[in-house]
C-alpha cells in the first residue's frame, strides 16, 4: 500500500504537534501532581480555559478589523481565515497575545482553584476539581455568546496561515509547538530541581514537617497551580491555533485521564519519564484514531474510540497494581551539597 | 411527579455509593457504570420477555457480584499494599473507564446503544399535571425493601455489627477476630445490589445509552455529598433533595428567571459546591 509523501508529512506533522501539546499537559500535570501532591483532575478545564481565550483573542482582533456583526456565524469564520492570510503580521501577533493572555489567565483561574485545595482532603480535592472541570464544559456548551455553544467556532487563524503551501505551514507550527514543548521542559527541570521544587516535594511528603522549616504549604500550592494552570492554557492555546476551531466537546474528562495515565506511567515527579509517557500515550492515542488505523487497512467492527478508553482504564489499574512508581522511579535529587557530604562521609570511612 | 421517581432512584444508587464509601472509603466512580450495566441487564432481560420484577432481581445479583470481582481484582490488592485513597480513587477512575467502554463497545457490535426497556408504564391515578404509574410504586417500593433489608443487615444481625467496625476502624476490627475481607465482599455486594436495581429502575423510566452513567452520577454523588458520604439516612433525604431539585428547583428557575432548562445539568454541581462550603468538616484534610 502506498503512502504519498504529502499525506506522510500531515502524519508526522499532526504526532509532532499533539505529542508536543500533551508533552506541556503532562508536565505540567506533574509539576502539579508528582512534585507538590495537587491532584489537579480539573486539568481540562484549565486547558479549554486557554483555548477559549486564545479564539476569543483573535475574534476580538480581527472581527472589527473586517467588520463582522456576528461572530459566531459560519461565514465569519470563512472571513476570518482569509483575512488573516493576508495579512501575516498581524496573525503572528494575534498568535504571541493569544498564548500570553491565556497563559496568565489560567494561571489565575489556577490560583483561584487552590482555594478548595487547602482544605479538602486529596480524594475529595479531585473529584471536586474534576467536577469544576466538566461543570465548565457544560456552562459553555450551554451559554452561546462564549463560543458558540455545541457547535464552537471556527476560522480561529494559526500564526502560519499566510503560507500558501499548507504542508509547509503545518510542518513550521509542528516545529513550533515542538520547540516550545522542549523550553518549557527545560523551564519545568530546572524549576522542579530548585531549591524552590524540593521545597514541594517537602510539601507534597509531609505538609506539616515543611511548615515547620518555614515553607508555608498553602503558598506553594497556590504558585504550583498558577505555574501548571498557565502551562494548560498555553497547551490549549496551542491546540486551538493548530485546529484552527474550537469545540466544547473536545475538552472531555477523559483527556485529563489520559493525561494522568502519561505522568503515572512515566513515573510521578520525574519529568524525563513523563516525556517518555507522553510520547507512548499520544502515539498510542494518534494510530487509534480511526482516520489512522484506516490508512493501514485495519477496520473495526465498532467505534474504535471505545477500545482506546477501555485501554486507558486497564492501563490506569495496572500501573498503579504492578508499577506505582512508573517506568523510571523517582530519585533522589544530588544537589551540591548532597554531593560535599558524601564525599567526607566516603573519606572519612577510608 | 416525575421528582419523586427519578428521587427514589438517585437515593437508591446514593445509598450504595454512600455504603461501598463508607466502608473500603473508596470514592468509587466507577458506580456510575455499575448503574448503567444494571440498566442494560434489566432492559435487555424485560426485552426477551422476562417479567420486569425478576429482571431487576437478577441485575442487582449481577451488578453485585460485577462490584465483588472488581473489588477483588483491582481495588483490595491496592488497598493491601496500601495504597492511598488517591490512588483508589484513580484506580476507581480506571475501572469506570474499563466497564463503560467494554459495554460500549459489546453494545455497538449489537447495536444496542441506545436500549429501551420492554417495560410499560401504566398509570394508576392523576395529580394535577403529574401522573401516578405502576413505575413510581416499584421504585418506592424497592427503595423501601432496599433500605429495611440494609437496616436490617446493619443493625440487627452480627454481620452488621461487623460492617460498623469495619467502617469505623478497620484495624481494630481485624485485631478483634471480625472477618474483614468476608465483611467487605459483602458490602460490595450490597452496594452493587443497590446500583443494580436503581439502574433496572431507570432502564423501565427512559432509555439508557453507555454515556448515561456519567451524567447520572453527578446526581448521585450530590445525593451521597448531602450525606456527608457516612451518613446513610441523610443520603437517603438527600436523594429526595437532589430528586426534586433537578425538576422543581429548575421549573422555578426557568419560571421566574427564564433560565434555559438545558443547564439543568449544573444543579448537581451546585448542590456539591455548597455541601463542600457548608460541611467542609467531613472533608477537611487532616
Amino acid at each position: 500500500m502506498m503512502i504519498d509523501i504529502s499525506s506522510f508529512l500531515i502524519l508526522i506533522s499532526s504526532i509532532v504537534t499533539y505529542t508536543s501539546i500533551y508533552i506541556i499537559l503532562a508536565l505540567s500535570m506533574n509539576l502539579e501532581y508528582g512534585y507538590t501532591g495537587v491532584p489537579n483532575l480539573g486539568k481540562v478545564m484549565f486547558y479549554f480555559i486557554g483555548g477559549i481565550i486564545s479564539a476569543r483573542i483573535a475574534m476580538m482582533i480581527l472581527d472589527p478589523l473586517i467588520g463582522i456583526k456576528n461572530p459566531l456565524e459560519a461565514t465569519a469564520a470563512t472571513e476570518r481565515t482569509e483575512y488573516a492570510s493576508t495579512h501575516p503580521i498581524l496573525s503572528i501577533e494575534i498568535f504571541i497575545a493569544g498564548t500570553f493572555l491565556s497563559m496568565i489567565i489560567s494561571g489565575l483561574f489556577g490560583y483561584l482553584a487552590s482555594i478548595p485545595a487547602l482544605a479538602l482532603k486529596e480524594d475529595f480535592l479531585a473529584l471536586t476539581l474534576l467536577i469544576f472541570g466538566e461543570a465548565a464544559r457544560i456552562f459553555v456548551r450551554t451559554y452561546e455568546p462564549i463560543i458558540g455553544g455545541v457547535f464552537g467556532v471556527g476560522g480561529i487563524p494559526g500564526p502560519f496561515i499566510w503560507i500558501s503551501d499548507k504542508i509547509l505551514a503545518r510542518m513550521l507550527y509542528a516545529i513550533l509547538t515542538l520547540l516550545i514543548a522542549i523550553v518549557v521542559y527545560i523551564y519545568i527541570d530546572k524549576f522542579s530541581n530548585s531549591p524552590l521544587g524540593r521545597a514541594l516535594k517537602a510539601v507534597r511528603d509531609d505538609d506539616l514537617a515543611a511548615s515547620v522549616y518555614g515553607k508555608d504549604p498553602s503558598r506553594f500550592r497556590g504558585l504550583v497551580l498558577f505555574i501548571g494552570s498557565s502551562l494548560a492554557g498555553l497547551a490549549g492555546s496551542l491546540y486551538v491555533y493548530y485546529s484552527q476551531a474550537i469545540f466544547p466537546d473536545d475538552f472531555v474528562p477523559a483527556l485529563t485521564f489520559f493525561i494522568l495515565a502519561m505522568v503515572l506511567i512515566g513515573g510521578i515527579a520525574n519529568n524525563f519519564g513523563v516525556v517518555i509517557g507522553a510520547i507512548i500515550l499520544s502515539l498510542f492515542e494518534r494510530f487509534s484514531q480511526a482516520s489512522i488505523l484506516k490508512i493501514f487497512g485495519i477496520v473495526a467492527p465498532f467505534d474504535i474510540s471505545y477500545l482506546r478508553y477501555m485501554i486507558l482504564g486497564l492501563l490506569l489499574i495496572i500501573i498503579l497494581l504492578f508499577r506505582p512508581q512508573g517506568l523510571i522511579a523517582e530519585k533522589p535529587v544530588k544537589t551540591p551539597l548532597y554531593n560535599i557530604i558524601m564525599r567526607r562521609i566516603l573519606n572519612r570511612n577510608r | 411527579m416525575s421528582s419523586i421517581l427519578v428521587s427514589a432512584l438517585y437515593a437508591l444508587a446514593a445509598l450504595g455509593l454512600t455504603l461501598s464509601f463508607k466502608v473500603t472509603k473508596i470514592a468509587n466512580l466507577a458506580h456510575a457504570e455499575y448503574i448503567v450495566i444494571g440498566s442494560y441487564v434489566a432492559a435487555y432481560l424485560t426485552l426477551i420477555y422476562i417479567d420486569p420484577l425478576l429482571s431487576l432481581l437478577v441485575s442487582a445479583l449481577i451488578i453485585g457480584s460485577i462490584a465483588i470481582i472488581i473489588d477483588e481484582l483491582f481495588y483490595k490488592p491496592l488497598y493491601r499494599r496500601g495504597a492511598t485513597s488517591l490512588q483508589l480513587f484513580v484506580a476507581s477512575i480506571g475501572a469506570g473507564l474499563f466497564l463503560r467502554y467494554l459495554l460500549s463497545i459489546y453494545a455497538d457490535m449489537k447495536d444496542l446503544l441506545f436500549l429501551n426497556s420492554a417495560y410499560s408504564r401504566q398509570p394508576i391515578f392523576y395529580l394535577g399535571y403529574g401522573v401516578f404509574t405502576n413505575l413510581h410504586i416499584l421504585s418506592l417500593s424497592t427503595l423501601t425493601i432496599y433500605s429495611f433489608v440494609l437496616y436490617l443487615i446493619l443493625f440487627r444481625t452480627k454481620i452488621g455489627r461487623g460492617i460498623r467496625a469495619v467502617a469505623s476502624n478497620i484495624e481494630l476490627a481485624q485485631v478483634s477476630g471480625i472477618p474483614v475481607w468476608r465483611i467487605r465482599r459483602l458490602t460490595w455486594f450490597l452496594a452493587g445490589a443497590a446500583a443494580g436495581l436503581a439502574g433496572g429502575l431507570w432502564s423501565y423510566y427512559t432509555s439508557v445509552n453507555p454515556e448515561s452513567g456519567w451524567r447520572l452520577l453527578l446526581w448521585v454523588f450530590a445525593s451521597s455529598a448531602i450525606g456527608g458520604f457516612t451518613s446513610l439516612w441523610q443520603t437517603l433525604l438527600g436523594g429526595f433533595i437532589v430528586g426534586f431539585s433537578e425538576n422543581v428547583v429548575m421549573w422555578g428557575l426557568n419560571r421566574s428567571f427564564g433560565i434555559d432548562p438545558a443547564y439543568k445539568p449544573l444543579i448537581p454541581y451546585v448542590i456539591i459546591v455548597f455541601v463542600l462550603i457548608f460541611r467542609r468538616k467531613m472533608f477537611l484534610m487532616r
